[in-house]
C-alpha cells in the first residue's frame, strides 16, 4: 500500500512504468550489497540448523550489526550512485527500507528452510 | 508554461567557517544560469542545498513561488548532474535510458557516435564516454530544471561543443543551472552569470565584473 502511495508521487511515468522502474531501482540498490547480506543470512541458517531456537538471539544481533556495517559501507562507497536514484525521484531512505525488508524476508525463508531440515 | 526556480536566505557553515551567507540565484525555463567561483567557495554545496540533499542552517528554495524543502524528491521538477560518475557501472545505457523514459532515436539524432556503446555495460566504457552518457541523460531528463555541476570535466573539445549545442537546444524545454571552471564555454551559453565570492552571490553583467569579483585576472 505504502509503495503504491509512494509511486503515485512519481508524476513523470505511467503506472506500469512507475512500478517497473521502482522494482528495477530497488533490485539495483539491493544488488550493491546483496552478496554480503546473503552470506550472512546463510550463516544464520547454518546456526539455526545446528543449535535450533537457542541461536535466535545470536542471529538477531548478528543480522543487526552486519546491517549497520552494510549501511555505513554503502553510504561511504556508493554515495555517488545515490544521485542516480534521486534523479529517478526515489528517496534513498525508502530504498533502504524496502531493500532491508527484502533482505529480512530472505533471512526468514532461509531460517525456515534450515529449521525444517534440522 | 514557464517555470522559475529561486534560492535565497541560505546560511551554511562547515563548523569551521561560514561558507554561504548571502545568496540569491534564480533561473527560468528557457534560460541558462551560470555560477562561477574559485575552488572551495561553496558552489557544489550551494547546488546540493538547492537540490535538497545538504542541510543548511537556513534556506529558501522556491519553484514557481512555492517552497520546496526537498526538491530532489520531485524528479519531474529538478534533476542533478554531480561532479563524478553516478550511474551504477553494471548498467547499460539502454537500461538507464529506459528508466528515464528517453528514446533511442533521440540519442541517434543527437550523439550518433554513442550508438555502438548503447548496449554495453558502462563499466566497459572510458570515463569520458560514461560522462557523456550521464550528461546526455540529465540534459534530456523530463524535468523543468537541471543542475549541472562541472559538466565539461573529462570531455574532449569536440564533445564540449556537442554538449553546449544540446543545452542550447534543450533550453526551450527547461532551465539549466551550471557551474564549471571552463568559464569561456559557460559564458557562451549563459543568460545570467553569478559569481560566488566570500559566501555571497553577485550578478555579473560583463567580463570586467567577473574580473572585479576576483574569479580570474587578465
Amino acid at each position: 500500500m505504502l509503495i503504491f502511495l509512494y509511486i503515485n508521487g512519481m508524476n513523470n511515468y505511467s503506472s506500469l512504468q512507475k512500478i517497473r522502474t521502482l522494482c528495477r531501482a530497488v533490485f539495483l540498490f539491493y544488488k550493491s550489497y546483496m552478496i554480503f547480506a546473503i552470506v550472512i543470512s546463510l550463516w544464520c541458517a547454518y546456526l539455526i540448523s545446528n543449535d535450533g531456537f537457542i541461536a535466535v538471539k545470536v542471529i538477531f544481533w548478528l543480522k543487526i550489526s552486519t546491517s549497520f556495517i552494510i549501511y555505513f559501507f554503502v553510504k561511504q562507497y556508493k554515495k555517488n550512485e545515490f544521485y542516480y536514484y534521486r534523479n529517478l525521484g526515489f528517496s534513498i531512505t525508502v530504498l533502504w527500507i524496502i531493500s532491508f525488508g527484502i533482505d529480512f524476508i530472505i533471512l526468514i525463508l532461509f531460517l525456515k528452510q534450515a529449521y525444517a531440515i534440522k | 508554461m514557464n517555470h522559475k526556480i529561486e534560492a535565497d536566505s541560505i546560511i551554511f557553515d562547515n563548523g569551521q567557517r561560514n561558507i554561504l551567507s548571502d545568496i540569491y540565484i534564480g533561473c527560468k525555463t528557457g534560460q541558462v544560469t551560470a555560477l562561477l567561483g574559485r575552488n572551495g567557495v561553496g558552489k557544489t554545496c550551494l547546488f546540493n542545498i538547492i537540490y535538497g540533499i545538504l542541510n543548511a542552517e537556513s534556506k529558501s528554495v522556491r519553484i514557481d513561488n512555492k517552497f520546496f524543502a526537498n526538491p530532489y524528491l520531485h524528479s519531474e521538477i529538478i534533476t542533478f548532474l554531480p561532479q563524478n560518475n553516478f550511474i551504477p557501472k553494471s548498467q547499460s545505457a539502454k537500461k538507464v535510458f529506459t528508466d528515464f523514459g528517453i528514446h533511442f532515436s533521440e540519442l541517434e539524432n543527437d550523439l550518433p557516435e554513442l550508438v555502438p556503446l548503447y548496449n554495453m555495460p558502462l563499466v566497459q566504457l572510458s570515463v569520458g564516454q560514461r560522462r557523456l552518457f550521464e550528461i546526455y541523460l540529465i540534459i534530456k531528463s523530463r524535468s523543468y530544471f537541471s543542475l549541472l555541476d562541472e559538466p565539461f570535466s573529462y570531455l574532449s573539445p569536440l564533445h564540449i561543443q556537442q554538449v553546449k549545442s544540446l543545452i542550447l537546444s534543450e533550453r526551450k524545454n527547461k532551465g539549466f543551472l551550471i557551474t564549471d571552471h571552463m568559464y569561456q564555454e559557460i559564458l557562451d551559453i549563459s543568460n545570467d552569470v553569478y559569481v560566488l565570492v566570500n559566501g555571497k552571490t553577485h550578478l555579473a553583467k560583463s567580463l570586467v565584473d567577473i574580473e572585479t569579483y576576483g574569479y580570474f585576472t587578465r
